[in-house]
């Protein structure tokens, strides 16, 4: 998958969140690629396939933030 | 059935027309007994004497009457031990159904202010009913009336059945007072498809305007009853109006789906119209599930107990109205007639029914 | 162009996701949409699909923003009065259960009883602080030791509001003349205990022969006596689970086709001995399953006397319907110590049972005022600041937000704190494999499984309850 990355915000949010999710293992950002650190083989597609929902779920949070606080608005009008 | 508009005689004809309370002791707005004479009961109205007779097995005392001295009668408006109290407001009409049981007439005769008078002397707590034609060709006095009343008269309810096509944006503050929580508002759909809906209702756009109104009146926080009716040409598409509902209408308060009432224009297009659930149950089945799955309250009107399978019965109301309601002679041997809703009066039959029978 | 009520997603398996709005709508798609809703390249379907589905709107105000907002309020439900109190006329129990390390006192023991002023007390306090309504669940300790302070607060309730009813929890060790006086009017509620087979809540409970007839001879006389207002909670521990068609056999036994299927949660020091592990969680989760299963086997033909899972109803109902928000455990915001409270024997007032033994094991005093003095408005504001799911950062990303809950206390309980990260809790864990579970059965092609939903939901026939999109 080919994903632009353009808000560091956001890549410090999926960081934040993998690092969560994996305890264990050791999550960085190197100003290219996210890393996770010490995933067995067999894990691999899964853990990697985590990471990509988290990048997609943070970057779609980002950019819906505004309907979502607007959608308030209109509810306490 | 019970008789809505008695024949009368009063001492002087030229008295014009009035509301009145028909009590058997002297108070506010009464017309008192003073004597009975067999059948006939002798009212007292300030100075005018009236002279009715008691229809068999109905006691007319309580109820508020509209007294036409001219037209030797007295209206039953609101009867005090009925739950089935409606007010015509109007007998104009912006749609013409293709089964309205009251087809609308060009002419209008501006009653307002004998309703205002005949709400105000109601029973403790009762739910008044106002329809037509389509009573919100006279919005302004209608909101009036309610405002008024419920000013003075907190305590009772209201039923307003409306197409729906007259609220508009600038109605939602004056519609989210108080007054206006005493209101349910019936409003008929009687599919999601526009063309089916509109031509049903015979008025091209009522649908699009119907999916405009109804958010201004959910933003006003009216109470909404939405009314649809079985028929040959909208049954088919019921689980697809039902499925309309419960995604895009989840403030409504209730759904009714009622069976056709074989009076007014359904009267000689029966056949072209009426559909029998009973040989084919899956549509009304799919619908109140669909709606029930999403927690929409739904009550099934004008359906006899014995037309539908055990699964719909628990959804099934006790509702044609009592002075429309009758049973066929079968039916006394039956052992649910008590909570049955029975059947119209001018058309007291299971003939149109292929299942169905004492139960 | 429309503009879509913001989607989470969540994965049901490697090809399909679970798509769903704040207001709880939801559907079923694939890692294609996901894609074309990320590159925000919705297809001219997609925007139909979306509309026709209430989850998107074209203006400001239209029929769809409408139905959003309504939905999204509904979810939202403002603090009510209290309606549901539970009272802890005594601490002393005559059994000694091994999960109850922290909620009994011995039979004997002097002290663990509501004295007369308290009695006085919470009757005062009660007519202050329930409007109309009210349902009053007896527990202990044992509260039948208490008999006399039971019948004195019924006559109470009976007499000051408009509707009461009352649910007495007790482990049925004596059942005597008095006792069945009490229960024999009809807003009178038994609920007991019921592991399972005799053997196996000798083991949990009863300890001796004796005592197990004892219970199951009671169980069956007051079954007897009040049909369906008596109904029993199993309590299952992950070590020592039974064969899901026994136990669903057990309970048919004695015509209890409604079952809460519930894990044993140690408090305090029982804790550190019976630890939980990601294994005993995953035990729980296939036996879960598994009896679901057997229920909706077993549901087949069935219309009106079926087997259901309390607890999955209610998420199936949380996940279809805006506004069905009676559980305590599964709501959001979730008012506590609002509608909700619970009275010890000592007056002290808590927002839930589980609060009180956090009370007792020492570990945080959770208690929000006593009769005597009144509500501490401070304490009980303090609980409110983790109570509202759709504020956590994590909760907010989740598809089942909207249906879910929050419980604070349960996370304090477990954790020792309030604010780990959702994923980490076992409130989280737990909920998401139900809730996943619902969508399993309800995305089935099954119709044994369709069945049974449409009987767990009071359908007449069943339906398709979840949309998707391709």
């Amino acid at each position: 998958m080919k994903h632009t990355i353009e808000d560091a915000q956001i890549i410090q949010d999926v960081v934040d969140r993998l690092g969560v999710i994996y305890p264990d293992n050791l999550v960085e950002y190197d100003d290219k690629f996210i890393s996770i650190r010490n995933v067995e083989a067999v894990d691999v597609p899964n853990v990697r396939q985590v990471a990509l929902d988290q990048l997609i779920r943070s970057r779609y949070d980002a950019n819906s933030a505004n309907l979502r606080n607007m959608l308030y608005t209109r509810l306490l009008r | 059935m019970i008789e809505l508009s008695l024949p009368a005689n009063f001492s002087d004809s030229s008295h014009l027309p009035f509301i009145a309370k028909l009590s058997r002791i002297d108070g506010h707005q009464t017309a008192t007994l003073v004597g009975e004479i067999g059948d006939e009961l002798m009212f007292q109205f300030q100075d005018l004497t009236i002279s009715i007779v008691q229809p068999v097995g109905e006691d007319i005392i309580g109820d508020i009457v509209f007294v036409e001295p001219a037209y030797n009668r007295v209206s039953r408006w609101i009867r005090e031990r009925s739950d089935h109290n409606t007010l015509l407001v109007t007998e104009r009409c912006d749609q013409l159904c293709i089964m309205c049981s009251q087809p609308p007439k060009k002419s209008h005769i501006d009653m307002f202010t004998f309703m205002e008078q005949a709400c105000m002397l109601a029973p403790q707590n009762m739910m008044i009913g106002f329809s037509g034609g389509e009573p919100l060709l006279y919005k302004e006095q209608l909101f009036a009336l309610l405002e008024k009343v419920h000013t003075v008269r907190p305590d009772l309810k209201f039923h307003v059945l409306t197409n729906a096509q007259h609220f508009e944006e600038d109605d939602v503050e004056r519609l989210r007072q108080t007054a206006f929580k005493s209101v349910l508002w019936g409003v008929p759909l009687y599919a999601s498809d526009p063309s089916t809906h509109d031509s049903i209702v015979g008025k091209i756009g009522a649908f699009e305007q119907l999916v405009t109104s109804l958010p201004i009146m959910a933003r006003a926080g009216l109470q909404i009853e939405l009314r649809s009716v079985l028929l040959k040409q909208n049954y088919h598409e019921f689980e697809q109006l039902s499925r309309f509902i419960s995604s895009k209408l989840p403030f409504v308060s209730v759904w009714a789906i009622m069976q056709l009432e074989r009076i007014g224009f359904a009267k000689n297009r029966w056949f072209e119209q009426f559909v029998d659930h009973s040989e084919n149950s899956e549509p009304l089945m799919a619908a109140v599930s669909v709606a029930k799955s999403v927690g929409l309250d739904i009550s099934l009107y004008n359906i006899p107990y014995c037309t539908v399978p055990q699964k719909l019965r628990g959804f099934l109301s006790q509702s044609i109205s009592d002075w429309k309601r009758s049973f066929p002679a079968d039916c006394e041997k039956c052992s649910v007639k008590s909570i049955c809703t029975g059947f119209f009066e001018w058309h007291s039959t299971l003939e149109d029914y292929k299942y169905g029978g004492v139960i | 162009m429309s503009s879509v009520f913001p989607l989470r997603f969540r994965r049901l398996s490697e090809s399909s996701l679970v798509f769903a709005n704040e207001a709880g709508q939801f559907f079923k798609s694939n890692d294609r949409f996901l894609e074309r809703l990320d590159n925000e390249k919705l297809t001219k379907s997609d925007q139909e699909f979306l509309f026709d589905h209430a989850m998107a709107s074209r203006r400001a105000g239209d029929i769809n923003e409408m139905s959003y907002l309504h939905r999204l309020a509904s979810r939202l439900r403002p603090p009510t009065d209290l309606s549901y109190v539970i009272l802890v006329p005594t601490l002393r129990c005559d059994l000694a259960c091994s999960y109850c390390q922290v909620s009994r006192a011995a039979i004997n023991a002097k002290g663990f009883d509501w004295s007369d002023e308290t009695l006085l007390n919470v009757k005062s306090y009660l007519s202050k602080s329930v409007s109309k309504r009210i349902q009053v669940e007896f527990q202990g300790g044992e509260p039948t030791l208490r008999l006399d302070l039971m019948s004195q607060i019924m006559d109470f309730c009976r007499e000051h509001f408009e509707e009461s009813r009352f649910i007495i929890c007790t482990n049925l060790s004596v059942v005597n003349e008095a006792f069945v006086d009490i229960i024999s009017a009809e807003d009178v509620f038994v609920s007991s205990s019921l592991d399972g087979s005799p053997d196996l809540h000798r083991k949990q409970r009863t300890n001796t022969k004796s005592q197990t007839d004892e219970f199951f001879k009671n169980f069956s006389r007051v079954g007897e006596l009040i049909g369906d207002r008596l109904s029993a909670l199993p309590t299952l521990d992950s070590k020592n689970l039974p064969a899901p068609s026994d136990f669903l056999d057990t309970f048919d036994h004695y015509n209890m086709r409604s079952v809460f299927l519930r894990p044993v949660v140690y408090h305090g020091f029982a804790r550190k001995r019976h630890p939980t592990s990601k294994d005993h969680q995953s035990v729980w989760q296939k036996f879960y399953e598994a009896c679901i299963y057997e229920m909706i086997a077993r549901n087949i033909g069935e219309t009106s006397d079926f087997y259901e899972e309390y607890y999955l109803t209610l998420i199936l109902k949380r996940l279809l319907r805006p506004g069905e928000d009676n559980h305590i455990d599964l709501r959001s915001p979730n008012w506590l110590g609002y509608d909700h409270q619970l009275i010890d024997y000592d007056g002290r007032i808590y927002p839930s049972d589980e609060a009180r033994m956090m009370a007792r094991t020492g570990q945080v005093d959770l208690s929000i005022g006593d009769v005597f003095a009144g509500l501490d408005e401070e304490k009980r504001g303090a609980l409110q600041g983790r109570a509202f799911n759709a504020l956590d950062p994590w909760c907010s990303q989740c598809p089942y937000q909207a249906a879910c809950g929050s419980d604070p206390i349960d996370d304090l309980a477990r954790h020792g704190r309030a604010d780990v990260p959702k994923p980490a809790t076992a409130y989280c864990q737990k909920h998401l494999h139900i809730f996943d579970f619902a969508m399993k059965l309800i995305y089935s092609e099954d119709k044994k499984n369709q069945h049974s939903l449409a009987l767990w939901l009071g359908l007449p026939s069943p339906i398709f309850l979840g949309d998707v999109l391709q």
